[in-house]
């Protein structure tokens, strides 16, 4: 049975006892308690809880301010809502901030353990994540090629791969990070990336014009993947969404990729410019 | 950029370097570059998200990446760059980069960090998504290592 840490935000010492003997009895660490947004956000920073209960009638302010306020200070941070209040609206706007799940009081011990439990427990949720992403993002490449240049790229080879890439001239990479952490790379030479330019611009690319082309090529294709994906993670933690850094572009002959520590997948994919090598992977994380 | 913002690097340099067998920790002329870079050798870029985002990029020549990666499997002769020496180099990245998120942390800016990605090669040109690169040279017993932060 996996242990958290905890911070219960409620303003009835009542519940908080009652919260904190369930989740004791279960193996978990109360870390904090906090009934203010002060508190919450004095708490949460000391603490660095796993997870926080949150009641949503507060003094002088409500659940939803302060789950805001803990996801400013870590997006990580999983948010079950705890509430004697319980309606659609009140829910949606909960799902709106990035709360975990909502339960109304008085609280069912198995209900609230089992609800712990769905949300931390993300084994199975990788698999989910691992086996839907390559689609996604052969996907999300498939269209946005075909958005920018109207012509339509076909895939040829897939392979998974644990070997070094040798770079085709230019490669472009973004990091995605959250609870699944990974890469998603492409690989062309620069007549490629200089074809795919001239299509899209429909004119010769002015100096630096072909890498800010491929970062922006890269960051369509990624952020589409990363939100079809979010939207399965999202069914079963918010706080566990992908996010991406902003991407770079290598450009250099025979440039070695390594391999990043983890599983990854490759397509060679055939466009009207040339080919162009895909690979992407995620790692389980912590 | 907030040149304050690279102090939490140096912290994670001095603390780590010396944790991985290291003792004498020297950095170097800090300066601004754009947003282009080329550099031979080994390339490890770590990209960060958060309350601020960007990526931090170790340039090491290959010559010193073998230093480094033996230094930190206890002095084992590494003559080329296998599974071994990458995964040292990258854990090294990852615990500068992690020990700088921990120090910018404390500075008010939360951020997570991705995994790490390992590139060599002979004049490669880097494009960094943003105008301002922040670049700062360290020496760990005398072995120089370059670090380039970019943030968005």
């Amino acid at each position: 049975m996996n242990s958290y840490s905890v911070m219960i935000v409620d303003d009835s010492p009542f519940t908080v006892a009652i919260i904190r003997d369930i989740l004791e009895r279960h193996g978990h660490q109360v870390v904090g308690v906090a009934e203010t947004l002060d508190e919450v956000n004095e708490v949460v920073r000391a603490t660095m809880p796993d997870l926080v209960t949150m009641d949503i009638t507060l003094p002088g302010t409500d659940g939803l301010e302060c789950t805001r306020a803990i996801h400013q200070f870590n997006p990580m941070i999983t948010v079950i809502a705890i509430s004697s209040m319980k309606d659609d609206d009140i829910v949606s706007e909960a799902i709106r901030h990035n709360i975990s799940a909502y339960i109304q009081k008085p609280l069912d011990e198995d209900e609230f353990i089992d609800t712990i439990n769905k949300a931390m427990s993300t084994d199975d949720l990788f698999e989910v994540v691992d086996a839907e992403y390559f689609g996604v993002i052969k996907e999300a490449f498939q269209k946005g090629i075909h958005s920018m240049t109207k012509t339509n790229p076909a895939f040829k080879e897939e392979f998974e791969c644990d070997e070094t890439i040798l770079s085709e001239g230019v490669t472009s990479v973004i990091n995605i990070i959250g609870k699944y952490p990974g890469r998603m790379l492409f690989s062309l030479s620069k007549a490629t990336a200089a074809g795919l330019a001239v299509s899209i611009l429909k004119r010769e690319p002015r100096e630096g014009e072909i890498n800010n082309l491929l970062m922006e090529l890269t960051n369509i294709v990624s952020g589409h993947a990363v939100s079809r994906l979010n939207a399965t993670i999202n069914k079963r933690n918010r706080s566990y969404n992908l996010r991406l850094s902003p991407p770079s572009i290598f450009v250099g002959q025979d440039m070695q990729v390594f391999p990043p520590g983890f599983k990854t997948q490759s397509a060679l994919i055939e466009t009207v410019f040339g080919d162009i090598i895909l690979n992407a992977g995620f790692k389980k994380g912590e | 950029m907030d040149v304050n913002l690279i102090n939490p690097f140096i912290l994670a340099f001095n603390h780590v370097m010396k944790q991985v067998g290291f003792s004498e920790i020297k950095s170097g002329a800090m300066s601004a570059k754009s947003k282009d870079i080329t550099s031979s050798g080994v390339i490890l870029m770590v990209g960060f998200v958060g309350q601020l985002q960007g990526n931090i990029v170790y340039v090491i020549d290959a010559e010193s990446a073998k230093k480094i990666a033996s230094t930190m499997m206890m002095g084992m002769p590494v003559n080329e760059l296998d599974s071994m020496a990458c995964s040292s180099l990258s854990e090294l990245s990852n615990m500068l980069s992690a020990h700088a998120a921990t120090h910018l942390s404390a500075m008010g800016y939360v951020v997570d960090i991705s995994p790490p990605g390992l590139f060599q090669g002979e004049n490669i040109t880097m494009t960094m998504s943003s105008n301002k690169v922040l670049c700062i040279l360290f020496y760990a017993d005398g072995i120089p290592i370059e670090l380039n932060i970019t943030i968005s």
